[in-house]
């Protein structure tokens, strides 16, 4: 086997094995390089395995509700390894299936740590020999890390990052859980539907503060019912073990400040980009804030090298990483193929309720002094919510008043993750609400709920 | 009852129309026979005459929307007791969309649009070395801002949905966007997949800021694109079918025209400058004869493998107007005296610069003359009007000296050159034509015969 190819990828996550694939369907001779699992830590210890976590608990919530639907059980239970090795399985299961994708593919794979030697050139560190590997692409898609505050390592005894989070031996009676992104609140909404005391924290003043507000306010209320503690506008100081409790020390806006011991901690602050040991200093990429800077199509400073998925910055989503993946390789081979310009990149947080999201929120619409039109339609008025019995939630959207563009659409509620994706093609389409409101949503569906709120931006949604 | 007014079919081959002007404005009253638009073809252009009575309620088009086809609704005559209801039937029966009243009338011609996207990348970068020699200009650079800004603006098309007609791939917000802001769709090359005109083309061709893109129109500020009459269409279109699906071939003779020249010198000694009998009137009764005479000339290729031979000899005669050309038809010259031909020759022309022809004016001939004598060109290959066989190119009369019985003479000689459709006339027929033609120009009294 000769050491040269036309592409090398760096990193096996959903941005790197995606990126490899399109390389081979374009005809170019792949080598992949992992130095863990195949599929990254989306697979392994990210998206995937929690959400099977997140199934097990919506399931045990259910059936503490069974009695509303007319059934009954005499007793139900857990069994926590299981729920637990269940999401291991599914992950295991997956990464396998990525393994069977890149052979199918006839792409190389080699495990080991991978890193720039020059442009042109990767060295491969494989139980402490090094490899060299040459080709004139080469594309960085290392991921990201837990970021470590100060004052805030995780021990992985009582104070957890989320991989120790998703794959506890026994359940906590309590658990802390700092940072209120959707990492925080997924982990907060699975461990509150298993009866532990959970406490989630966030220095900002709102949860999810990347989401719309009116969003973030409604989960942080449907939270609140459901009994979990939420300390917004509040900081961390210090996590101490102590034993087999974590004490944490917390500092809130006013200057209060409190000391007060959980069984564990999570912390959930959010990552930094892998750019260490990656030999980045061998050639002449431009970085900022611990960032890659790539262009349009992953371009880096350095000809010949680029950088794809969280390495090179916000938003951290794993569908991002593949998206960019396809474009910086269609872009390799055929530059007139791939795509300049904004994307659209769709957000999901899988707590119940569920949020999704794209494009702007209404602070940022205001901020940018567009002038809006906002359609809000609560699932209350909606059939199918009411009959499936899950009626929490609200679908707002957000329209360009001058053109009728959608400019932004922000949904609660249950299985609202999988309906987005409609406001992502309207946008990405650059469909009007003209288009929105001459689609027909099949009845009975939550999809309604879409349409009825862009009718109501304008005034005529029906069910209100 | 609310009357329709409909595009009017002019001819048999017309499937679209354009609409010159509207006589009469939204919330005129219109009585029987008045003029309510005037709408033009590729060859000519027409008067819609009322033929009920009622008020203008509804314009459907502005002026100058080209491409209307046939039988599509322009406007709505409103009478007495009709109500809202009853013209808003008429409009969604017809499919159309109304026009704001108040816009009825500001669309100008397109012509003056500059194609921003004929500019290609070789010049892109020579655009971006001027852009660094204007950025050491600080001041000139302030005021090129300021005059292109409005140029760019200004000279954006200034459009109407009818000129949305061709399918064209664009998103619906850029296209909402386009029409608030007056551009003309048709100009914007796409940056989306397979040239989508996405919001970002139009937000780069609003975009003021973009001074590459003002530099760029600034140094190509000659070149522009006209956009092309409905009359240039047809005459692309049918020269184009003609060169490439009719084997031309070509014969040249050259006719003395000594005799020609006095018998019209004759012709013309009593009457007036307006009613002189032209050369070209001569032609068209010399060359009608002469087809008459070879019959197997006088014919034309049909589809369904079989060749039409013609009884009498229609002529057209190419007549250059502003843009472009006609041919108005002389029908059955062979009947007619060079005066009858020459009258309606004069009314041809004036009214062809009028564009007033009428469709069965122009329609309807099975062979041509193209004479560029008047423009001093000595012979030339013309290009066959198709379904037509064959196309007769006159050139310049001039003195030449000629060997005539073994002396050298000094003769008016007229090189007339014949293109021919090979797959019904061949070469000896054609020679045939031609030495027939030449035999009456050369003895014109052989016209009396």
């Amino acid at each position: 086997m000769t050491n040269n190819y036309d592409l090398i990828v760096i990193g096996s996550g959903p941005g790197g094995y995606v990126a490899a694939i399109r390389a081979s369907q374009l005809g170019l001779k792949t080598l992949i390089v992992e130095k863990n699992e195949l599929g990254g830590i989306c697979l392994n210890w990210g998206c995937i395995p929690t959400k099977a976590l997140l199934k097990s608990a919506d399931i045990e919530n259910i059936l503490s509700e069974v009695d509303d639907y007319g059934l009954s059980i005499s007793e139900h239970k857990f069994n926590w390894d299981k729920v637990i090795k269940r999401s291991r399985d599914i992950s295991n299961k997956l990464s396998n299936g990525v393994k069977f994708l890149l052979e199918k593919n006839k792409i190389d794979i080699v495990y080991g740590v991978g890193k720039l030697s020059g442009t042109g050139r990767v060295l491969v560190n494989s139980n402490s020999e090094e490899t060299l590997y040459e080709s004139p692409n080469i594309i960085l898609a290392t991921g990201a890390r837990p970021k470590i505050l100060e004052g805030l390592k995780e021990d992985k005894k009582n104070i957890w990052n989320y991989k120790e989070a998703m794959i506890p031996k026994k359940k906590p009676k309590s658990i802390i859980i700092i940072g209120a992104g959707a990492i925080g609140v997924e982990f907060a909404s699975f461990y509150n539907d298993f009866n532990v005391d959970v406490t989630l924290v966030e220095f900002k003043d709102n949860i999810l503060p990347m989401e719309d507000n009116e969003i973030s306010l409604f989960v942080k209320s449907e939270f609140k019912k459901r009994g979990i503690k939420v300390l917004n506008n509040t900081k961390i100081k210090a996590l101490t073990s102590v034993k087999n409790n974590v004490e944490a020390h917390l500092e809130m806006i006013d200057g209060k400040e409190d000391k007060k011991v959980y069984s564990k901690a999570i912390i959930a602050v959010g990552v930094e980009a892998n750019i260490d040991n990656l030999g980045i200093d061998t050639v002449n990429i431009d970085l900022e804030k611990g960032q890659i800077v790539t262009n349009d199509y992953g371009e880096t400073s350095e000809k010949g090298i680029y950088a794809i998925g969280d390495i090179t910055g916000a938003p951290w989503l794993a569908h991002k990483a593949s998206h960019e993946g396809i474009n910086c390789v269609d872009n390799i081979v055929n530059p007139s193929s791939s795509e300049q310009g904004k994307t659209v990149i769709p957000s999901c947080t899988y707590s119940r309720p569920q949020v999704a999201s794209v494009g702007y929120t209404e602070d940022m619409a205001k901020e940018k002094k567009i002038n809006y039109k906002i359609g809000k339609f609560p699932l209350i008025g909606n059939g199918k919510a009411l009959a499936i019995g899950d009626n929490n939630g609200f679908i707002k959207t957000i329209f360009n008043s001058e053109n009728g563009e959608l400019i932004g659409a922000h949904l609660v509620g249950p299985e609202v993750t999988e309906l987005i994706s409609v406001y992502s093609l309207a946008i990405k389409l650059e469909a009007t609400e003209l288009d929105l409101i001459n689609t027909i949503f099949p009845h009975p569906t939550i999809s309604e709920s879409l349409h009825e709120s862009v009718l109501d931006a304008y005034n005529r949604a029906i069910h209100i | 009852m609310a009357v329709p007014i409909l595009m009017p079919s002019l001819s048999p081959t017309m499937t679209e129309g354009s609409l010159a002007k509207w006589c009469k404005n939204v919330g005129d009253e219109v009585k029987p026979g008045d003029i309510i638009a005037e709408v033009e073809t590729d060859k000519a252009t027409m008067e819609i005459e009322a033929i009920d009575e009622g008020v203008l309620d509804k314009v459907l088009y502005k002026e100058g929307a080209e491409g209307i086809t046939v039988n599509s609704l322009i406007g709505v005559l409103k009478s007495k007791n009709d109500t809202d209801k009853e013209i808003n039937k008429i409009i969604s029966d017809h499919n159309a969309n109304i026009i704001n009243e108040g816009e009825k009338g500001l669309l100008k011609d397109d012509n003056e649009s500059i194609n921003y996207n004929d500019i290609k990348k070789t010049e892109l970068e020579e655009a971006e070395e001027i852009e660094k020699q204007i950025l050491d200009n600080e001041n000139r650079i302030d005021e090129l801002k300021e005059e292109i800004d409005k140029e760019n603006i200004i000279k954006q098309n200034e459009v109407s949905k009818e000129n949305i007609k061709e399918r064209i791939s664009i998103s619906p917000l850029a296209k909402r966007m386009a029409l608030q802001n007056n551009i003309d769709i048709n100009s914007i090359v796409g940056s989306g997949p397979r040239g989508r005109v996405i919001k970002k083309d139009i937000d780069n061709l609003l975009n003021k800021n973009n001074n590459l893109n003002k530099i760029i129109n600034n140094k190509y500020k000659e070149k522009e694109s006209k956009k092309i009459s409905s009359m240039r269409k047809v005459i692309a279109k049918r020269l184009m079918l003609s060169k490439s699906t009719i084997p031309h071939f070509y014969l040249n003779i050259n006719c003395n025209a000594d005799n020609l020249l006095l018998a019209r010198k004759e012709m013309n000694f009593e009457g007036n400058e307006e009613s002189k009998i032209s050369v070209n009137d001569i032609i068209i009764k010399a060359l009608s004869i002469a087809l008459i005479n070879v019959p197997e000339s006088n014919c034309i290729w049909g589809d369904n493998e079989e060749i039409t031979y013609f009884g009498s000899a229609n002529i057209s005669v190419a007549v250059a107007v502003k843009d472009g050309l006609l041919t108005p038809v002389i029908k059955s010259a062979e009947t007619l005296g060079i005066r009858e031909i020459s009258v309606l020759m004069k009314d041809f022309i004036s009214r062809a610069n009028k564009g007033k022809l009428l469709p069965e004016e122009y329609e309807g001939g099975n062979f041509s003359i193209s004479n560029l004598g008047m423009y001093n060109i000595d012979s030339f290959s013309a290009i066959i009007n198709p379904p037509q066989a064959g196309i007769l190119a006159i050139g310049a009369i001039r003195k030449i000296p000629t060997v005539i019985n073994d002396e050298i003479k000094i003769c008016n000689v007229m090189s007339c050159q014949l293109s021919g459709d090979h797959r019904v006339i061949d070469g000896a027929v054609g020679a045939n034509l031609l030495n027939e033609f030449k035999n009456i120009i050369e003895n014109p009294y052989k016209m009396l015969l």
